[in-house]
């Protein structure tokens, strides 16, 4: 993979995944989530752990956090009622950009029974809202 | 907004009608200097949006302008068969057609000279939301081998303008 991590066409990149679900909690927390709507809205963000606009390193580091911890992740999702996704938040500075996911990357995302979704805004216009509901 | 069900590839809602995409198109690409655009359909037995080879002069454009293709293509594009702003319908469409051909696909890869991937174009309507992809989605895409490129286009006065390569 060519990580492109100062991309001039990304003005911020990361990766958040949630999981909604009272039941969970436990689980959740195990898992290094924080409450983002206590108690039942969970969270794990790339931002902090990641300092680069290539959305794939956020995405990467997702998997490697996630592969060793799979079997939690796997009693979170099936769990009744629980909703888990991953959003891409893509901040670009112009009128467009993009990414290539690589077949080994999806592979892993698949494995791990993750969908992902992009919220992606500009600059200049009001904030993506297209995250995790 | 209108949801979908009975696709393999999705857990989560589709909505056909996300009013925050002005446009979608998700096409197969495969190029290749030798690139033989009859030879591919034969093979996979699928007939391509639209193809070209090596050398070959294109139509004049509105200035009377030709140009000549340095490499040989053949593009298979979502975009006039399926009537939803859900990226994940049109991977569905055109999953659909490769996943059978998967043994064809292959041998199309395993030859010299021969590049191929999957590239989507999503044209935002508001400056905001995003597409999304499923994992049976990237599970299929991994499997075949294919790389996925995502593009956004967002033009502020609302008009889908052309972004193609």
């Amino acid at each position: 993979m060519t990580a492109f991590d100062d991309a001039a066409e990304c003005l911020s990149a990361s990766v958040e995944l949630s999981v909604q679900g009272a039941s969970v909690e436990a689980l959740a927390r195990s898992l290094g989530m924080t409450s983002r709507d206590a108690p039942t809205t969970w969270s794990l963000s790339s931002a902090g752990p990641v300092d680069s606009r290539d959305v794939r390193r956020h995405l990467q580091w997702l998997v490697d956090y996630l592969v060793p911890r799979a079997e939690v992740l796997r009693q979170i999702q099936g769990s009744d009622g629980v909703v888990v996704g991953v959003t891409c938040h893509w901040e670009l500075a112009s009128l467009g950009g993009g990414t290539t996911l690589r077949p080994g990357l999806m592979g892993a995302l698949a494995l791990l029974g993750l969908e992902c979704r992009f919220d992606i805004s500009f600059a200049d216009e009001a904030p993506g809202e297209n995250a995790l509901q | 907004m209108s949801t979908g069900s009975g696709s393999p590839y999705h857990r989560a809602p589709y909505d056909d009608d996300d009013g925050d995409c002005e446009r979608v198109d998700v096409e197969l690409r495969i190029y290749g200097q030798d690139l033989h655009p009859i030879e591919v359909s034969a093979l996979l037995r699928l007939e391509p949006t639209s193809s070209q080879r090596r050398g070959q002069v294109s139509t004049p454009n509105q200035l009377g302008r030709t140009r000549t293709a340095a490499l040989g293509h053949w593009f298979l594009s979502s975009e006039e068969q399926v009537a939803s702003k859900d990226l994940r319908r049109h991977l569905d469409w055109l999953l659909g057609q490769l996943v059978p051909r998967a043994t064809a696909l292959r041998r199309l890869q395993a030859t010299e000279g021969i590049r191929m991937t999957v590239s989507c174009i999503w044209w935002s309507a508001r400056g905001r939301g995003g597409p999304a992809i499923g994992s049976e989605q990237m599970k299929a895409l991994a499997d075949l081998d294919l790389e996925f490129g995502l593009s956004i286009s967002y033009y502020r006065d609302g008009g889908g303008g052309t972004v193609r390569e």
